[in-house]
């Protein structure tokens, strides 16, 4: 019976590895997201929010009209009238209507397809990215961001969150906002 | 038609015995079967360390069928490999199940086949008479490496990129020529879109052919020589009056029946993790290779995928290239000469004494660090641990002819031995 105590062990540690989900971060502690996949209305405005402030620069080019409206509910009208501002056809997938060459040269790095920035970065890294920026004078766009230091991106979402100052203090743990 | 079956005499029964019979007149198809299947007699003593070969053979043929089907889906271009993924995992039907069965068989051909090679040192199952056995084996180790290597290029994220330089420019700390090797399986001055498409070809069409040649091949040396067990005894020495081990039993229906449930076991732990976790805490798919290859943009920390890291945590230990590259070599190759490092009278484990046990006992804590280290950052208190442990990988082979010569085994049986 030993040997079902070792295999069964062998099974837990990889569940187990399966459950820590570490990502790597730069700068500041991230802060924890509380994502509910299975929350349709949650999902809705997150799509709602993504078209109207992030799909002017981002792209999410795997990412069809279509797969949104079957996940999260919506009809077809729903889709063009609320979601499709730049597509016609619910099949497309999120395109940018920003040059990309023009892009770069505006903020010297095109802004990069989201597709996938969830299962790279993950959530947490969105939500405190998000949440990160703060009034940076020297800045070109007068902000700079808690954990992606130096980024180009503005403050998009500045109408929903106002503007925050940061207040640096020396911590030799990470508090929940920037140590530097 | 009486007179006709008289004639024909030993013609097999049932309603395909006439088939059966102009079969094997031809072809030697039902003494094939007995001699590897029906008729090929292993212990019945066998515990579940025994059912990990059976499992590879699952987890090649998972592989082997998933990658048809992404072959049929995927472009092995610089320009769309990525998209094809993607394309793969959101709009080709089931091609989500499909890439996550391949991805996670990739990490699982490693995890049983490692177990595999730990239960052949756990019962010398590499000693006389099964060296050659033990050496085509360490060749598909080889060439699985090889493959699964070939295979993580593929979807040209920032892993595949970035692992892929890191390994294949190892080869120029070769003195003279190794520039020119690195160059070689590059076929071009950086990782380009050529060296995807030749990785490609050796992925879906080399390898593979080189890995069921090499099965095939450790099958039949197996079924030559005869199984090993749990107790390392020739269970061939006692045969009953028809000819048959005493303390052995068919492969089939005897073995196959038990090699069910663990198929069955395996394929439920397996589907939990297609299912649930896939990316298995980015040990299995790496976070980073969900981003598209980007020459100008290294990332933060550069693993290899878990199951190299033990090998890779010896390379990055020594702090000289071409050392560092001779020893992860060394490393990886080193198990081929177990069978003659090892100079222990018994097979077994359970005749050995307390030094084996407590070498293999180090030696498995040594490669699990290992692997951890290997993910981890090169610097600090890892370095000089993984320094540590690499001397301790290489003391477990190195020493092994002196302290299986010195350690006292026991008395090894007549007949196989059943415990708990």
């Amino acid at each position: 019976m030993a040997k079902f105590k070792i295999i069964a062990t062998l099974a837990g540690a990889l569940a187990l590895l399966g459950a820590t989900q570490s990502f790597a971060a730069g700068g500041a502690a991230l802060e924890h997201a509380e994502i509910e996949p299975g929350n349709i209305a949650s999902l809705q405005r997150g799509a709602r929010n993504f078209m109207n402030y992030c799909s002017g620069c981002h792209s999410a080019q795997y990412v069809r009209f279509s797969t949104i409206g079957k996940d999260l509910e919506l009809s077809d009208e729903q889709l063009s009238e609320n979601l499709m501002f730049n597509a016609d056809k619910t099949f497309e997938t999120i395109k940018v209507s920003m040059p990309e060459a023009a892009a770069e040269r505006w903020f010297g790095v095109a802004p990069p397809d989201l597709s996938l920035i969830g299962r790279s970065k993950g959530a947490d890294y969105i939500y405190s990215f998000l949440k990160g920026f703060y009034v940076q004078a020297e800045s070109p766009t007068g902000v700079d961001n808690t954990v992606l230091a130096g980024t180009s991106m503005p403050h998009v979402l500045w109408e929903l969150q106002g503007f925050q100052k940061a207040v640096f203090s020396e911590h030799t743990t990470t508090s929940s906002f920037a140590t530097r | 038609m009486a007179k006709v079956e008289a004639e024909v005499g030993k013609r097999p029964e049932g309603a395909m015995g006439g088939l059966i019979k102009w079969i094997d007149d031809r072809f030697p198809m039902t003494s094939t079967l007995e001699y590897h299947v029906t008729k090929y007699y292993a212990a019945k003593s066998f515990n579940w360390w025994y059912v990990f070969g059976v499992l590879a053979f699952v987890v090649l043929a998972i592989q082997l069928i998933t990658g048809i089907f992404l072959t049929m889906n995927y472009k092995p271009s610089a320009e769309e490999a990525f998209a094809s993924v993607e394309y793969i995992m959101r709009d080709v039907e089931w091609g989500w199940l499909i890439r996550y069965l391949h991805s996670t068989g990739a990490s699982f051909f490693f995890i049983v086949v490692y177990l595999h090679m730990f239960r052949a040192m756990l019962y010398g199952s590499y000693k006389k008479p099964r060296e050659l056995i033990w050496l085509i084996g360490m060749l598909i180790f080889f060439v699985l490496m090889a493959e699964a290597f070939a295979g993580y290029l593929l979807p040209w994220g920032q892993m595949s990129y970035w692992g892929a330089q890191v390994i294949i420019s190892l080869f120029g700390a070769i003195p003279v020529v190794g520039d020119g090797i690195v160059e070689f399986i590059r076929g071009d001055y950086s990782i380009s879109d050529i060296t995807l498409n030749r990785f490609f070809a050796l992925h879906v069409i080399v390898l593979p052919l080189a890995l069921i040649g090499l099965v095939f091949v450790h099958i039949v040396a197996l079924h030559e020589v005869g199984s090993n067990n749990p107790d390392g005894i020739d269970i061939k020495k006692n045969k009953g009056p028809d000819g048959v081990p005493l303390d052995g039993v068919a492969f089939h229906p005897y073995h196959t029946s038990k090699d069910l449930v663990a198929i069955l076991v395996f394929l439920m732990i397996f589907s939990a993790v297609v299912f649930f976790a896939p990316e298995m805490g980015g040990y299995f798919l790496e976070h980073a290779n969900f981003e598209p290859a980007n020459l100008r943009a290294t990332p933060e920390h550069i693993a290899p995928v878990w199951y190299f890291t033990p090998f890779y945590a010896i390379l990055r230990a020594v702090p000289d290239k071409l050392w560092g590259f001779i020893l992860f070599g060394l490393s990886v190759v080193l198990p081929v000469f177990l069978p003659w490092l090892d100079r222990s009278r018994v097979r077994s484990i359970r005749y050995r004494g307390w030094i084996y046990k407590s070498a293999l006992t180090v030696f498995v804590i040594t490669f699990l660090t290992l692997g951890w280290l290997g993910v981890q950052p090169a610097e600090g208190v890892y370095v000089l641990l993984a320094r540590i442990f690499t001397v301790l990988y290489f003391a477990f082979f190195l020493l092994m002819p002196y302290y299986t010569t010195i350690d006292k085994t026991k008395p090894v049986p007549e007949r196989v031995v059943y415990h708990g």
